[in-house]
């Protein structure tokens, strides 16, 4: 089943690459910036002075729902068919979260190419690795607190509500982007090490409090 | 399958939806629920189904209780509202998906149905391009492709031509004789009469006496 909804969401990864690969190449030619700069732009927004910055960031916020939507809407929407084969709440919320992981990870993947069509190969020569990867690992948790967040209101709101709310929290975040969510990196300092903990532990909240809603469910509707 | 309502009281808010129901559902039976809209008969499919949990009472199901020992029912098909699935995908792949979860059914099986109720397995157009009838189609076939024992059916005829009505009768009175237990909701008369056994009434939440 997991792979039947990869599979039926192929053509968004397609979309997302295309947005990925105009973003970069609007960051490196009009902007100017190098490579792990735009990626970290890309996850983070940082730099918020600039609207065109803000928008980028946003716009992934919003791809990482847009790639997440019929995981969402056919575990929580519809779920009374997959409920009772799965025989327990448990079960399903399980299958989606290990849905989510892996639609995000394949968005966050999906970097790799767009980076190559819009910086080239060339751009990878003398690279830091470990802090590029550092940044897509911080893209990843992101991705997933954005997506446990998107789960939690679709539980309580209508998805337009719910997409409409996403902006305003990717915008909110931007103005906490100190918390530096993408400059995790595999090097022990500090700051990098307080993020990578903050971002675990906003997950573990999330969750705990997904988990305890859609156990509500029933009440709600 | 063997279904025991015991003093099932459900309440929502400050309104009672279901108050005190006592009932008994065996095997090798259609059972009708007959009410007006907003009588709880909705409501008392998703308790049978354990997709709600009772502020009074249980539901036993062979011998388990739903919510406690189990939280549903072993082997249940189920429709409940208009079925819609995910939009994008063709009838055949929502089958599929379902299918996929519990391995039960082959799609030769699917597509079988799917001739049976007149749709085409090949058809390319997505489930959100399908007309109410071919939805409320899928949604009888997901709950019967896995040949369950227990069927819940809340208004499986809706939006259904009259040829399809005779099937879907046809197919449920197989059901019975293979010994399923069967539980349905219809706004009908003559579904009820050509189909059930036994037929309960309900109005404001209560089983009421007809």
């Amino acid at each position: 089943m997991t792979l039947r909804i990869v599979n039926s969401i192929k053509h968004k990864y397609f979309f997302s690459f295309l947005t990925f690969s105009i973003v970069f190449m609007v960051l490196k030619e009009v902007e100017e910036y190098e490579l792990t700069d735009s990626v970290r732009i890309l996850f983070n927004g940082i730099n918020v002075r600039k609207s065109l910055l803000i928008a980028v960031f946003v716009l992934f916020t919003l791809l990482i729902q847009y790639v997440n939507v019929d995981a969402v809407r056919l575990f929580l929407r519809e779920d009374i068919y997959v409920l009772i084969r799965y025989k327990s709440k448990k079960t399903v919320f399980l299958k989606l979260q290990a849905i989510i992981l892996l639609v995000d990870f394949l968005l966050v993947v999906t970097v790799a190419p767009a980076i190559l069509s819009s910086y080239g190969i060339n751009a990878f020569r003398g690279l830091n690795v470990a802090e590029l990867m550092g940044v897509l690992i911080g893209g990843f948790l992101l991705s997933v607190i954005y997506s446990l967040l998107f789960v939690v209101l679709t539980v309580k709101c209508s998805e337009t509500r719910v997409f409409v709310g996403m902006i305003a929290m990717a915008l909110l975040s931007i103005g906490y982007s100190r918390i530096g969510i993408a400059e995790i990196s595999f090097f022990p300092n500090r700051d990098a090490f307080n993020s990578k903990w903050i971002c675990f532990l906003i997950i573990l909240i999330l969750y705990f409090v997904s988990w305890k809603l859609i156990n509500k469910k029933e009440e709600i509707k | 399958m063997r279904i025991e309502v015991r003093d099932y009281t459900k309440r929502i808010g400050s309104a009672t939806v279901l108050d005190n129901i006592n009932a008994i559902f065996e095997s090798n039976k259609v059972y009708g629920l007959v009410g007006v809209n907003g009588s709880g008969k909705t409501m008392l499919l998703r308790a049978l189904a354990g997709l709600i949990r009772p502020n009074e009472g249980k539901v036993i199901v062979d011998g388990q209780e739903l919510n406690k020992d189990i939280s549903f029912p072993n082997s249940m098909g189920i429709i409940i509202e208009t079925p819609d699935l995910l939009g994008h995908l063709t009838g055949l792949e929502n089958l599929k998906m379902l299918a996929d979860i519990q391995r039960k059914v082959s799609t030769e099986r699917i597509c079988e149905l799917m001739e049976t109720f007149g749709l085409d397995p090949k058809d390319k157009r997505v489930l959100r391009k399908y007309s109410l009838g071919m939805k409320q189609k899928i949604g009888i076939i997901q709950a019967i492709m896995e040949d369950p024992e227990l069927l819940i059916l809340d208004e499986p005829f809706n939006a259904l031509d009259r040829e399809t009505v005779e099937k879907v009768w046809g197919i449920l009175l197989e059901f019975k004789k293979k010994g399923k237990t069967i539980i349905l909701t219809s706004h009908h008369k003559e579904d009820i009469d050509n189909l059930c056994d036994e037929v309960l009434f309900m109005e404001e939440g209560r089983l009421v006496l007809p």
